[in-house]
């Protein structure tokens, strides 16, 4: 057995973020950012229709602590290993204009040069030293630095991010070192490309690619990166997620004890862009990728509709031709499941896609391919509660639940939107209908070239 | 003759060893499905241990149950786990590399075809004499497992299906590694055996189709397999589904079934032909040399057979191992009270008498030292650290550790604490204990004779330099 550590040599890499972002409905009259004293009892509880164990899942803590740090705990038992997440609410999309490239470089001078408590590379000695694994995931909204770790490392682990963003250390050499490190992440590989997400979501700062180190980063001034650091690699605006074999009251008196020295902070809120309806039509936008084939939705940030948003695309990639349709007309459905600014793109070969696409979905929703939307919603939902299972893939998906949505004593599934799902597809879908809703086709955008004329029909077949 | 071996060849060859052991005797009529009375350690005192809370999963006591056929199934419920893990090993004992590199091939391609559709996910593994298939998927796709197993073993068409399976292999084989030609013919220079353990060209080309079904009939008897299972129900739950496989599946012949996982899988050791053999001085045995074609230049594989019938000493076989594999490429396969300890060192055309006889002597000294605590501590919790949070990040199969706990066993009560009991025992070694122990199991110069050496994929300038300095003989 080859262990983790010797197969991925420190540094970690940084992969793309590729969790699916869970959230739940906002309940009402609890304002986001409200803070909790350590181990006061609950805010408030998130609402559940049923009370059902295997419908619920586990329960998990999620709390604020004073410090503006939101903490989410779970418990697995299955094996003596924790994972810990410590992600950070900032991205690509937070970079000065002339500093493409600077959120994901000071997001390895984090992970590398410690700071008067930790010495440079020991957190990443420390895991791999041990069995484990440290990661690092950067993405257009998010920094996570992750982690998996035998029992035996847990503490340390906890340890590690409870001073990794205190007074980083500062100085010429680390950040050149830092940016020697960084420039051997390859481009960030994502299913939409950066000018398909700034016109979907319509903001310009989620088009450059956010891995790119420039000689401008070289010469960045260390007051400039203190201060950058500073203001966004803050306790305020990190989620601590931990699945760990211990309840997560006993998980959550640890993190406690190592965060209580932290100074009240009120945790800022994070809104989530809604989709702009412009009518019956999609907008069109020009990229240089598009040739009027496909149409790109955003998904909302939460994890029923996400959950749905799997389904829905494996069901428009299994549904078959109706007979009416021409045969040439293909549909292919893809997920773009960044966590912050997630995506849904359909294309449509051999025939208008304004046209196919809710043609296909009325289908889906209201009838006759039922029956695929059913099936695709039971593999979907054991895919994700086979996937859910892993420590580490539990807590990405709990490190991108809705930054509004926060109950002291939550349910697991609840959090992860396996209880979306937990319904058959009947007469009376109401998530399906949510949904649905959600590909209304004006709240589209189609992907048209420089030339292209909105109103041709294109005719080609999908690659 | 050209001799080739495909990556599933390599992967028999570097793990089995151990000698053919003849299926025989008289059988009696079993009843319908029988509970096997278990006797497990205590598991109250595993719940008090800090290596199994921090390096060992916290396994229920299982039910082992013998089914209708006589296959063996032991059933580790997690309760409200989604998952389903099912993993069956079959023997492969007696049975040649070729034929089983076929059957191998051959029930990964139909599990998956009949599986993955479904989201079933099919991956095959191996240990000392057996070959192992894990089926992962959701807790209520238990039935969909089970007839696909029970579609596979008792399939009419095996025949042709093997056939298929051969010819297939046949055209993707390559050109063998040396270090995997290397570490066959050193195995079987130490474990004798009547089989090859890597896979020929040729004798794949000449495999009929009667050989292949006798070969698939012997390593699927049902009598002769075992069958774990990690799920979310409990084995009452899912016995109906254990029963209709039962049912369905049938070895051919009249033969006893062995009672436990030890008598199906656990191959015995012969005794070797290198008992007194040291990689020095008259002792030394001839070097071993491959006449196979192979690609990566000339390597050697010198090694020996150890015992370790106790979890210190298979403890110590593994620390000694992962600290010696920082200087060398060191490798250690345990099976029960029997390891097989081997390093490999290739050689550089032009130095290759120096470099071999530097490092016997390079080994032989860094046995010799006593190595810090500390440093034994960071390969301990790096070696028990990571075989858990690999399964954790593997998906969290059960399954696949409770094999390696066996490999750990040296009788059935055992297995479910021998993951911690290697723990505890790694943890408490002193560096006087293992240097200690190094000096007599691991000195190829002194301590316990038994060495043995072997070369591969080596030039005739090479094979030349290095019979300046040391006997060689041909491979057998």
């Amino acid at each position: 057995m080859l262990p983790a550590s010797e197969a991925s040599p420190p540094p970690a890499s940084s992969p793309t973020l590729e969790a699916v972002p869970p959230k739940e409905p906002m309940e009402p009259g609890a304002p986001p950012g409200e803070t909790l004293e350590p181990g006061a009892p609950e805010i408030r509880t998130t609402p559940s229709t049923s009370l059902d164990p295997e419908a619920m899942g586990s329960k998990i803590r999620d709390v604020i602590l004073e410090s503006g740090l939101r903490v989410i705990a779970a418990e697995d038992n299955t094996l003596p290993v924790a994972a810990i997440i410590l992600a950070v609410e900032t991205g690509s999309k937070d970079d000065p204009a002339a500093l493409p490239g600077l959120t994901h470089a000071l997001a390895y001078h984090l992970l590398l040069q410690g700071n008067r408590e930790l010495a440079p590379t020991r957190s990443i000695a420390t895991a791999h030293g041990g069995g484990g694994l440290a990661l690092l995931a950067t993405g257009v909204g998010q920094v996570r630095f992750e982690s998996v770790v035998p029992l035996a490392l847990f503490e340390d682990a906890l340890t590690t991010e409870s001073i990794r963003l205190r007074a980083p250390t500062l100085s010429s050499a680390a950040w050149e070192d830092t940016l020697a490190w960084a420039s051997r992440d390859p481009p960030q590989r994502r299913t939409a490309t950066g000018a398909i997400l700034a016109a979907a979501y319509e903001d310009p700062t989620l088009a450059h690619e956010g891995r790119k180190i420039t000689k401008e980063l070289l010469q960045v001034d260390l007051r400039t990166l203190g201060s950058e650091l500073a203001q966004r690699f803050r306790y305020e605006r990190c989620t601590l997620v931990i699945v760990a074999p211990q309840s997560p009251d006993a998980t959550l008196a640890m993190v406690v004890e190592r965060f209580s020295d932290l100074p009240p902070r009120k945790r800022p809120s994070v809104p989530f862009p809604q989709p702009s309806t412009r009518g019956q039509a999609p907008r069109a936008v020009r990229v240089p990728e598009g040739d009027g084939r496909v149409l790109a939705w955003r998904i909302p940030n939460s994890p029923p509709s996400l959950a749905w948003a799997r389904v829905w695309c494996r069901a428009l990639n299994l549904q078959k031709r109706a007979a009416a349709d021409d045969r040439q007309t293909k549909v292919r459905c893809v997920l773009d499941e960044d966590p912050r600014r997630p995506l849904i793109l359909i294309g449509v070969g051999g025939g208008d896609p304004t046209k196919v696409i809710p043609d296909r979905i009325r289908r889906l929703a209201e009838g006759e391919d039922r029956a695929v939307l059913e099936e695709s919603r039971v593999a979907v939902q054991r895919a994700l509660a086979l996937e859910l299972r892993q420590p580490l893939q539990l807590a990405r998906q709990l490190a991108t639940t809705d930054p509004t949505v926060i109950g002291d004593t939550a349910w697991l599934h609840e959090r992860t939107g396996l209880f979306a799902l937990r319904d058959r597809v009947t007469a009376s879908p109401t998530e399906v209908v949510r949904f649905e809703d959600a590909l209304a086709i004006g709240h589209a955008i189609r992907l048209l070239s420089a030339n292209e004329d909105p109103k041709q029909e294109p005719k080609e077949d999908l690659p | 003759m050209k001799q080739v071996r495909t990556p599933i060849g390599r992967r028999l060859g570097s793990l089995a060893f151990g000698a053919a052991a003849l299926l025989a005797g008289t059988t009696c009529k079993r009843p319908m499905r029988t509970e096997v009375p278990g006797v497990w350690d205590d598991f109250v005192d595993q719940n008090e241990s800090s290596a199994m809370d921090e390096f060992a999963p916290r396994w229920p006591a299982p039910t082992v149950t013998a089914l209708e056929d006589g296959l063996l199934t032991v059933w580790l419920n997690e309760p409200e786990t989604p998952a389903l893990h099912v993993r069956i090993a079959f023997a492969t004992d007696g049975i040649s590399a070729e034929i089983t590199a076929v059957i191998l091939a051959m029930l990964r391609q139909d599990l998956r075809d009949r599986l993955e559709p479904l989201g079933i996910t099919v991956n095959s593994d191996h240990g000392p004499g057996r070959i192992e298939f894990g089926v992962h998927g959701h807790v209520d796709q238990l039935r969909d497992v089970t007839e696909a197993l029970t579609a596979v073993v008792s399939a009419t068409d095996s025949g042709t299906k093997l056939v298929s399976a051969r010819d297939q292999l046949a055209a993707d084989l390559d050109m063998p590694v040396s270090v995997e030609l290397a570490i066959a013919t050193l195995i079987q220079a130490l474990v004798p055996s009547p089989t090859a353990l890597y896979v020929r060209g040729s004798t794949l080309e000449d495999l009929l189709r009667p050989a292949l079904v006798s070969g698939w009939d012997r390593a699927t008897d049902p009598r002769n397999a075992v069958l774990v299972i990690h799920a979310g129900i409990s084995a009452k739950q899912g016995q109906d589904d254990l029963q209709r496989l039962g049912a369905a599946w049938k070895g051919r012949g009249r033969r006893k079934a062995g009672p436990s996982t030890f008598e199906r899988l656990r191959e015995p050791v012969v005794s070797t032909k290198t008992k007194d053999t040291f990689l020095s001085g008259l002792a030394a045995p001839a070097l071993l040399t491959s006449s196979t074609e192979a690609m990566g230049g000339g390597v050697v594989a010198f090694g020996r057979m150890i015992r370790t019938a106790t979890a210190t000493e298979r403890a110590m076989a593994r620390l000694a191992q992962r600290v010696a594999q920082e200087q060398f490429d060191a490798r250690l396969t345990i099976s029960g009270d029997q390891s097989l300890f081997m390093v490999i060192v290739p050689l550089e055309e032009g130095h290759a008498d120096r470099e071999l006889v530097q490092a016997v002597a390079a080994f032989s000294a860094f046995i010799q030292q006593r190595q810090p605590r500390l440093r034994l501590q960071q390969a301990t919790q790096l070696w028990l650290g990571a075989r858990v949070v690999e399964a954790s990040l593997n998906g969290e199969d059960w399954t696949h550790l409770w094999m390696e706990a066996f490999d750990l066993s040296t009788q059935e009560a055992n297995i479910p604490t021998a993951i911690a009991q290697e723990a505890e025992a790694m943890l408490a070694i002193q560096p006087d204990a293992l240097q200690e122990w190094q000096m007599q199991w691991l000195d190829p110069r002194e301590g316990e004779p038994g060495w043995s050496w072997a070369i591969a994929g080596a030039s005739a300038r090479t094979l030349e330099q290095v019979s300046l300095v040391v006997k060689t003989a041909p491979a057998p």
